[in-house]
């Protein structure tokens, strides 16, 4: 076996900087090579590439290495791009490894048929963490691969050294170009980062399946990401829910279970932000959990029904209530104390989780993303044909009169009241059909002035 | 306006702490009228004015029970055993012409002379009307004595929260008198309708039927039963159901 010298070049070239510090970003500290072949090292602008190979003999074995070490402080990416090139009588592989702080393993530079000497072995030992499994370029258009990205993810060793290894194995005969792995464009990109989404999550404290998916960047990065909440809010609740994040970690992309408790209650969480290390994600996601009576509440008094407004309503609806003594509850003024069987049938639903819509719902009117909609009116109903026909006639007529037969609830029955019809209310789908030509939801309130009609539309 | 509050604080002990000043047989009947009328004054607040509302909802229930005490001594000054339903319904009717409820809620109040089985006594059911939502429903029986027509049961506590129409029922028992008895929930989204059927027997009353209460529900009587129209959740939606009075109380024929 013939032996070549190896041509370092890469010292004199190899930018020194930070040695030691302790902050800020990665940085190359030395470029270097070793082994059998000769390996030409470039630099500029902060970037460095190598040609490794120009194999000289016939039927001959051996590995060159490029040697990259980096000081990872805050941490980083090592970044750049790689390829192989052949003749069509030769062969050659290049794969990439990483030495953690403190690995010194050195395969050698020779390699033999029977197998005494093997520079290129994958046996990595403990310490040693491959990269890149072998390339070659065998059958590639022109003996030559495509230009694959590299990206090494350092942060898991920052405030260390770690050293990145490119090694090229190759034998045969040089055939009108010279075999080489050329290695393009080494730098030190910033650690990696994350985002996280969705933006907003609604979520019931039922509710088992709901996700923030992080994405980390490179795709290359572990993590496990932790979570931290920027503000919190409750309002109009007796009771504040608690997030649990499911803390599990993954390769590129985490998707995290959130699960709040205790059952029931309520919170709106600004600014929940994925955490890995000292880096937090640069994305937050809005978390509200609205009280699960809400939830109930619209499941089972306009479950169903396909406007979103129709649902919307009502919860509105029943806000106008907070402050008011008249209405039970209202003093309170808390969901839970105001959504109560007595005075809303669907509060006695049984459902314990966030159907998508019924949650959505809930979850804006309990923000107040939506406000009230409802022009005040404290109760509501829902009509049958017949009695929608006697409101239709009173609001057409424009009287000031109260009609009768209209089945309004019996709020403020010893005063003046005004029934509200909101026109993006949609029919009735749930109360079979002597309900099924009246809209689902027609609302009561005050009257607001002495001769205002008795029965007005809003949109 | 101002009528009011100087009328309002000249009662204000009396209707905690009524007829310090005379005797039980020696007060009229225009005294105890004027009374009533000076306790419905109370049970109204102005609008818009939180500490008169704060006022109005901590009086509520004082007021409420003086003015039933009120009624029943009304009742036990001015009623004659041998009175007749009709003058003694028209009497109450007339002493609580400012507790008439909206129509659609509640009804007139309704008086019943008879001889029960404890003795001779009086059913009255009324509503105290309690802006602007709260009217509240009383049924009273009395039972003549020594000293009158004296009141010994109460009932009509499940209509609390609720208006209340009443309708007297043939008892399929001797000596019994029983008060059909039904009313829509106040401020319940939608027409949630509570029936009862009560029977007193001149010394106590006892619930004969307490279903649970019915959507949009509407109720006939016929000779021997009644029937109700009511709204479900589920399909077929409407329902239409028959019942029979029987010394058990109401029993379903038929629902479709």
């Amino acid at each position: 076996m013939q032996r070549f010298p190896v041509l370092v070049v890469s010292t004199c070239l190899a930018a020194v900087t930070g040695i030691g510090a302790r902050s800020g970003p990665a940085t190359i500290t030395n470029v270097s090579s070793h082994g059998v072949g000769p390996v030409t090292i470039s630099s500029a602008n902060g970037e460095y590439s190598a040609d490794i190979g120009a194999w000289p003999a016939v039927a001959a074995y051996g590995c060159s290495f490029l040697y990259v070490d980096i000081n990872v402080r805050e941490g980083g990416t090592l970044t750049g791009t790689y390829n192989v090139r052949q003749s069509p009588y030769s062969d050659s592989f290049l794969d990439i490894y990483l030495l953690e702080p403190g690995v010194t393993w050195d395969p050698g530079t020779t390699w033999n048929e029977s197998g005494t000497e093997r520079c290129f072995r994958w046996d990595f030992p403990p310490g040693v963490v491959r990269v890149t499994w072998p390339v070659d370029a065998w059958g590639s258009p022109g003996w030559v691969t495509e230009d694959y990205d590299l990206e090494v993810a350092l942060d898991a060793y920052r405030h260390q050294t770690v050293r990145v290894v490119f090694r090229q194995w190759s034998w045969g005969e040089v055939y009108n170009e010279s075999i080489q792995s050329r290695i393009r464009h080494l730098k030190i990109g910033g650690p990696a980062s994350f985002t996280s989404t969705p933006e907003r999550l609604d979520l019931s404290t039922g509710d088992t399946h709901r996700t923030i998916t992080t994405v980390a960047t490179p795709e290359t990065t572990a993590f496990t990401p932790s979570f931290s909440v920027g503000s919190q809010a409750n309002p109009n609740s007796s009771c504040a829910a608690t997030l649990a994040f499911s803390g599990n970690g993954g390769t590129g992309s985490v998707a995290t279970t959130v699960t709040a408790n205790p059952a029931g209650c309520s919170a709106i969480l600004d600014g929940v932000r994925a955490q890995v290390g000292s880096t937090p994600s640069t994305t937050s996601t809005r978390i509200v959990v609205p009280p699960q009576v809400m939830i109930k509440m619209v499941v089972g008094e306009a479950g169903g029904q396909p406007g979103d407004v129709d649902q919307q309503s009502i919860l509105s609806s029943a806000r106008n209530r907070f402050g008011d003594s008249a209405f039970p509850g209202g003093t309170a003024s808390t969901w839970q104390a105001v959504l109560i069987p007595s005075q809303y049938y669907g509060a006695s639903n049984g459902t314990e989780d966030g159907p998508d819509q019924e949650l959505r719902n809930s979850a804006q009117v309990f923000t107040g993303e939506v406000a009230d909609i409802v022009a005040g009116c404290k109760c509501y109903w829902s009509p049958t044909n017949t009695q929608w026909t006697s409101i239709q006639a009173a609001l057409k007529s424009g009287t000031k009169k109260f009609p009768t037969g209209t089945g309004a609830p019996g709020c403020w029955q010893a005063q003046a009241r005004q029934i509200v019809v909101k026109a993006s209310v949609g029919l009735n789908i749930s109360g079979g059909t002597n309900y099924s030509t009246a809209p689902a939801f027609v609302f009561l309130r005050l009257l607001p002035r002495n001769n205002d009609p008795a029965v007005i539309e809003i949109p | 306006m101002v009528f009011r509050i100087a009328l309002a604080a000249s009662i204000t002990l009396s209707f905690v702490a009524p007829s310090q000043a005379a005797s039980g047989s020696a007060q009229s009947e225009q005294d105890v009228a004027a009374r009533i009328a000076v306790l419905t004054q109370r049970l109204q607040f102005r609008q818009g004015d939180p500490r008169d509302e704060r006022r109005y909802y901590a009086e509520l229930d004082a007021l409420t029970q003086s003015l039933r005490q009120e009624i029943d001594r009304y009742i036990n000054i001015t009623v004659k055993p041998d009175a007749n339903s009709a003058e003694v319904q028209a009497s109450l009717r007339r002493l609580l012409a400012d507790h008439s409820p909206h129509p659609d809620y509640g009804d007139l109040p309704f008086t019943r002379m008879a001889d029960l089985r404890e003795g001779r006594a009086l059913l009255a059911a009324y509503t105290i009307v309690r802006p602007p939502h709260h009217d509240i429903a009383s049924i009273r029986g009395y039972r003549a004595g020594a000293q009158g027509l004296q009141l010994v049961a109460t009932e009509g506590g499940d209509f609390e929260g609720y208006g209340m129409h009443k309708k007297e029922i043939s008892s399929p028992l001797a000596g019994e008198l029983w008060l059909f008895a039904w009313g829509q929930a106040h401020t319940f989204n939608g027409t949630k309708v509570r029936f009862r059927i009560y029977s007193f027997d001149g010394e106590q009353f006892r619930t004969v039927w307490s279903p649970d209460d019915m959507f949009n529900a509407r109720v006939t009587f016929r000779d021997n039963g009644f029937s109700i129209d009511h709204h479900v959740r589920q399909a077929p939606y409407d329902l239409h159901d028959e019942y029979v009075i029987t010394a058990d109380g109401p029993v379903k024929t038929t629902s479709r």
